[in-house]
């Protein structure tokens, strides 16, 4: 029998508004298949069993009255921690927030909400989004259904276990230096981080708030174009929300690759690059070439210098934004401090973990008193070079194609004992989120371990019709998700 | 599947940032930043001393003790050298960019809407009273 746990989001999206099946069929499956292997992956923070079953029901009452009650009317999704989801617990991976119960809805979720989605339950993270593993959270490890040895990339990589173990066929993560790619490429799943200000941050609780983008997690292309034009848009709340038109994604997915120039950059496939990763990359740039497009080596020649500036930038917005946990309105409070400075540190140290502390400690002195001009200006400035790069790029190529990661997903502790190596895993991720613009991991090979490789496709800012269908045609090409999937759960 | 350090990437420097985002045991890591030495065989001047952490420990209303104190000067000397690499680029002339969209200003129109109620306001306080977060005394 068809397990509809193994559907994507726009194959259950069809089937329930064709009455096939019944959003409360869809999502018991969800729920059903949680029961089944979520004690294996933890991937959930808190799953709201009787509430998605109680808007499932509601959904399918709409429909048999004739009603459309939306564009992701009945499909289940999940919820990365760090989004405000009002009445239940948004801990962002934190003690500090582990009590913390929003009274409003960020504004993706009230979107997802209106348009009829089912709300399955809110994923793990690292704490306050800072990692690549996961292995942050303050609360659990999350495990990469591939191998449940494996870490499943981070920060968000709940949302992509989730999907990876057939949890849920969409979710929402959030992507400040590669939280969102990262964890996609490792957990063989799409993941779309989207152009600085197309997705409203309203309700995201903030780690780098000039970095931050919330975007979706899917089965297939597909699923991210219909979740992408239901969350975008401009929203008064959001100051840095940009007013530009939101098409229909979904609808433009079937432009041909022909005429399409694609952009290697050098820079991207330095030597010594694992020849697996190189490999599926390069292979899949092949069939592109087979299907149309022009592939065209190019330089981006400030490359060395972003991660530097992304960890001035970075650290000094989280130092800023984290300063608002200081036990007063809300979040963990130490007890027994006699006096007011007192309770501030002492609360900050109690909660806070020890990788948050270390980017706030930066943060804070690369904006101290003569140090911000050598520090923190000077980052923005290269920031304007790293920019420059990718406006030239642009001008010859109309999309850029890279390796999303340097290896496949790495063991529990490997890295927290490696520096170099866990650094590594978001170094040709970053610069993305410094330069604003849209970028997507596509699942483009699988090592000889059997763990997924992920192809970053990028483009011009408010480009994602273009990146989403170029991304789609990829995808039917190659069809990843019918030659491999996550055995780690089978047994 | 192991990511070579070899590639140019990751230059000697990287080490030290990655040391930044890591918990690292005390006695094994930053053995770039241990070594250092001028052509005399004398220690590094270090970028900054523990006496600077201390202070920006105190900025960041966060308290350490003197091994994690110890532990983040190593950390913190160690990425500003290798954010160093920055100043290898002549910036002089070069506009800083703080939002990368160049967005006009967006603010929304001027009228009133719904915001929290007092009680939802406080429902998150560690400690309330009446219509209040409430604190520890200010002045000790």
């Amino acid at each position: 029998m068809e397990e509809l746990f193994r559907l994507s989001g726009s194959e259950l999206l069809r089937r329930i508004r064709s009455r096939e099946i019944s959003s409360q069929e869809a999502t018991r499956a969800c729920l059903r298949r949680m029961k089944a292997v979520e004690g294996r992956v933890r991937a959930f923070r808190c799953i709201l069993e009787e509430e998605a079953l109680a808007t499932a029901e509601a959904i399918d009452g709409a429909f048999s009255r004739g009603e459309d009650p939306g564009s992701l009317a009945g499909l289940p999704v999940a919820l990365k921690d760090v989004l405000c989801l009002a009445g239940h617990p948004t801990t962002c991976g934190s003690r500090v927030l582990e009590k913390f119960i929003p009274p409003y809805d960020a504004t993706v979720i009230r979107r997802l909400k209106e348009a009829g989605a089912v709300i399955l339950g809110k994923t793990n993270m690292d704490e306050f989004a800072m990692g690549s593993s996961t292995e942050n959270s303050a609360f659990e490890k999350t495990r990469n259904p591939w191998d449940l040895d494996r870490v499943p990339g981070g920060s968000s990589g709940g949302s992509a276990a989730a999907v990876a173990a057939d949890m849920a066929p969409v979710s929402l993560g959030t992507d400040t230096g590669g939280s969102i790619r990262q964890p996609a490429a490792f957990c063989g799943v799409p993941g779309l981080k989207t152009t600085y200000g197309r997705v409203s941050r309203f309700g995201l609780v903030a780690f780098a708030s000039s970095l931050d983008q919330i975007g979706p997690f899917g089965k297939t292309v597909e699923d991210l174009a219909r979740t992408l034009s239901v969350i975008a848009g401009y929203d008064p709340r959001d100051s840095t929300s940009a007013r530009v038109p939101v098409p229909d994604y979904a609808s433009q997915l079937s432009a041909p690759l022909r005429s399409i120039r694609l952009g290697v950059p050098k820079e991207y496939f330095p030597a010594g690059l694992d020849s697996q990763i190189e490999g599926a990359v390069r292979a899949m740039l092949t069939r592109a070439e087979a299907m149309g497009a022009r592939v065209e080596e190019l330089s981006l020649p400030h490359t060395d210098f972003s991660i530097p500036t992304y960890y001035i930038l970075a650290t000094a917005e989280a130092s800023s934004n984290l300063a608002r946990y200081d036990g007063v309105r809300y979040g963990y409070r130490a007890e027994g401090a006699h006096v007011l400075g007192e309770m501030y540190r002492r609360s900050r140290s109690e909660g806070f973990g020890r990788e948050v502390k270390r980017r706030i400690m930066l943060g804070t002195y690369v904006l101290s008193s003569g140090y911000y001009d050598a520090y923190y200006l000077k980052a923005q400035k290269v920031r304007t070079l790293l920019k420059a790069d990718f406006d030239a790029a642009f001008e010859k190529v109309d999309l850029i194609v890279t390796p999303t990661t340097p290896s496949t997903a790495f063991r529990f502790g490997e890295k927290t004992e490696d520096p170099l190596q866990m650094y590594l895993s978001d170094i040709f991720t970053a610069t993305i989120n410094l330069v604003g613009i849209p970028a997507l991991s596509l699942p483009c090979g699988i090592a000889r371990d059997g763990l997924p490789i992920g192809a970053q496709i990028v483009g011009p800012a408010f480009s994602e019709p273009r990146l989403l269908g170029v991304a789609a045609a990829l995808e039917s090409e190659m069809d990843f998700r019918s030659h491999h999937r996550p055995k780690a759960l089978d047994a | 599947m192991r990511f070579s350090p070899s590639i140019p990437l990751a230059s000697s420097g990287i080490n030290h940032s990655a040391a930044f985002l890591n918990s690292l045991p005390p006695s094994s890591m930053l053995p770039a930043a241990r070594r250092a030495e001028n052509l005399w065989g004398e220690p590094h001047f270090m970028k900054i001393g523990i006496d600077t952490v201390r202070h920006v420990a105190r900025l960041a209303n966060l308290d350490f003790s003197n091994q994690e104190l110890e532990l983040f000067t190593r950390q913190l000397d160690s990425i500003l050298r290798y954010i160093d690499k920055l100043n290898e680029l002549d910036t002089a002339r070069i506009e800083p960019t703080s939002h990368v969209t160049r967005m006009e200003q967006t603010l929304r129109e001027d009228r009133t809407i719904r915001s929290l109620s007092v009680p939802q306001a406080l429902a998150n306080a560690p400690e309330s009273k009446d219509q209040h977060f409430t604190v520890p005394k200010v002045i000790g």
